[in-house]
């Protein structure tokens, strides 16, 4: 009887935990996912002993699927990525066509980056995609956080496990760590500076590394931020993408 | 001369009053046949200039200054002009279309190196960061979906080889007038081409394919077919190909390719095989593996094999990102066939500005 009871608590201290998490993975999407976000960024990608590389874009996001680039840069001036699910096309700085990228190079370095397509371009919200679990609180940067271990709830997502702090008073991502099937970890994100928009704290400044890769990190500022505007879906075609 | 005068008149009249882009690039391009000890090289310096005189009207141009030198004697390229002016058109963005006008560049393929419907804008895989001078035409896009349009296009200089030999014959080096379709549509994760061509001239027809999405490799194959007035030639060719990215530094390419259209023409894949066979039907692979740099640039190795001939050509790469806009490629081509084995070394730089 007494075993049974102990069993009974444990189930239940479980259960509130796993409510925890989803609620703590709730509150985070609320802050950082977005109905649509526009924004210009500029990242600042730094290689092993090289000089950085500045690159600046603007980006239109709707929803959880729908991606408009466009760079801006001299060197990199009228090339532009349209994304819509799981599908990508470029259209070149010279050329008129778009063209359709191969669906597994989604993975692959943004323009020589630090982020992949998918890192720039992903706004599916956690709860969605991965089952949650605390394993501790850390403090980052002065901010007590929450730390999660997130574990794919599907097979076909670029990173099977992350580990995240979530700061525990405005609920957003500090740092995450983002590993590969094996376990290996692949990258590293840090958020160096928070806005609050429109009554979202919002990263504006972030440091994405590559932790396979010595010395590879890419910087990305966001500015003329501007959250849940209304954008028309005609942005997201080849129209816009050829024009 | 007269084109040099007319590039800068509508530079001078359209830049008046709206916002200008202009940018270009150096490009030079070292080839040293190893056995024989001889080399020559290609040089260009290309100039862009783009006006947009309002939010739906584009002006853009592309002016190149071109020479080949080989031996180290000064050899004029293709001939004694060597200032091109490869584009320069007006595209307008009236609502759901697009209307070009002028010299361009339409693109209708979906290859990498293999490409039966690069049919305005023939560019060998070898020799792919030279420009090309676009066709004077027309272009006029509709846009039925987000996704889906339908192209009409009207062109007085299409390059007839461009289709093979075998179909035009002696006229084969001539430029025609052609008219034509295609109609892109997508579905589940492809991208559908279905284009239709006519030689206003001559009565000859084409008809052709391109399909390019993903079955968790991405994939892609095009086909193009021709015939003339009376049925009574025929040409036929086709290529599919396929790729995929792992350990996310890797990319893997193959490709076939099959023809049916003529002589063996060294315009086409001219690198690639020393044929002493003119047969019609020609069928090669290709293979090709890429590594990403942690830096920026990437090395591989590719692999082109002529199936019939049992020829191959094998090229080794590097393409290293020297700064932003500074890049340099050295690749080694060696040719085999039955009689012949010869190694090219090519060293190019490519700076923009």
């Amino acid at each position: 009887m007494k075993k049974i009871f102990i069993l009974i608590i444990i189930l239940f201290a479980k259960i509130s935990t796993a409510e925890t998490t989803e609620a703590i993975l709730k509150k985070i999407d609320s802050n950082m996912r977005y109905k649509s976000i526009k924004y210009t960024g500029i990242m600042e990608i730094n290689k092993h002993h090289r000089r950085k590389k500045i690159k600046t874009f603007t980006a239109i996001i709707k929803g959880t699927d729908k991606a408009f680039i466009e760079f801006i840069n001299p060197e990199d001036r009228g090339t532009k990525f349209l994304k819509l699910g799981d599908e990508l096309w470029i259209k070149g700085a010279f050329a008129e066509q778009a063209d359709k990228i191969s669906g597994h190079l989604l993975k692959n370095s943004l323009m020589g980056s630090d982020f992949s397509y998918e890192d720039t371009m992903e706004n599916e919200s956690l709860n969605t995609l991965y089952k949650s679990k605390i394993i501790g609180e850390e403090k980052i940067n002065n901010h007590m956080c929450y730390k999660l271990e997130l574990t794919a709830k599907k097979k076909k997502i670029s990173y099977p496990k992350l580990i995240i702090w979530a700061d525990k008073e405005k609920y957003i991502i500090l740092k995450e760590q983002f590993f590969a099937l094996s376990g290996l970890l692949l990258k590293e994100m840090s958020v160096l500076k928070v806005k609050k928009i429109n009554n979202k704290y919002i990263p504006v400044k972030i440091k994405m590394e590559n932790k396979q890769r010595k010395n590879s990190y890419t910087i990305l500022k966001m500015k003329n931020i501007s959250v849940n505007q209304k954008i028309s879906d005609r942005v997201f075609s080849k129209r816009n993408l050829e024009k | 001369m007269r084109i040099l005068n007319l590039f800068w008149g509508i530079i001078l009249i359209s830049s008046l009053n709206a916002s200008v882009s202009f940018n270009g690039r150096f490009y030079h391009n070292d080839f040293i046949i190893i056995d024989e000890k001889k080399h020559f090289n290609i040089t260009l310096l290309d100039f862009r200039f783009n006006v947009f005189p309002t939010d739906i009207i584009k002006i853009k141009s592309e002016l190149e200054y071109k020479i080949m030198n080989a031996e180290n004697k000064a050899a004029v390229y293709y001939n004694s002009d060597n200032i091109y002016l490869n584009l320069l058109y007006a595209v307008f963005y009236p609502d759901n279309s697009k209307i070009i006008l002028g010299r361009f560049l339409p693109d209708w393929s979906k290859g990498k190196i293999f490409k039966p419907l690069d049919i305005f804008n023939y560019k060998s895989y070898f020799n792919r960061y030279l420009n090309n001078t676009g066709i004077d035409g027309f272009s006029g896009k509709f846009y039925l979906t987000d996704l889906s349009s339908i192209e009409f296009i009207y062109t007085y200089n299409i390059k007839v080889k461009n289709f093979g030999k075998y179909l035009y014959g002696d006229s084969a080096e001539e430029t025609h007038s052609f008219t034509g379709l295609n109609f892109e549509s997508h579905f589940f994760s492809f991208d559908n081409n279905y284009i239709y061509l006519k030689d206003i001239a001559n009565g000859m027809n084409f008809i052709g394919t391109a399909i390019k999405g993903d079955l968790i490799i991405g994939i892609w194959g095009e086909l193009l077919y021709g015939f003339n007035s009376d049925n009574t030639k025929k040409i036929l060719s086709a290529a599919a190909g396929a790729d995929y990215s792992f350990f996310k530094h890797y990319v893997l390419s193959i490709e076939y390719y099959y023809s049916e259209n003529g002589y063996f023409d060294y315009n086409f894949y001219e690198y690639s095989m020393y044929s002493n066979n003119d047969t019609q039907t020609e069928k090669y692979f290709a293979g090709n593996i890429d590594y990403l740099l942690s830096d920026a640039g990437s090395i591989g190795a590719g692999i082109i094999y002529d199936i019939k001939n049992a020829n191959f050509i094998f090229y080794p790469y590097i393409h290293y990102e020297v700064l932003q806009n500074f890049t340099a490629d050295c690749s080694v081509y060696s040719f085999k066939t039955e009689n012949i084995s010869q190694y090219f070394l090519s060293l190019s730089v490519n700076i923009q500005y």
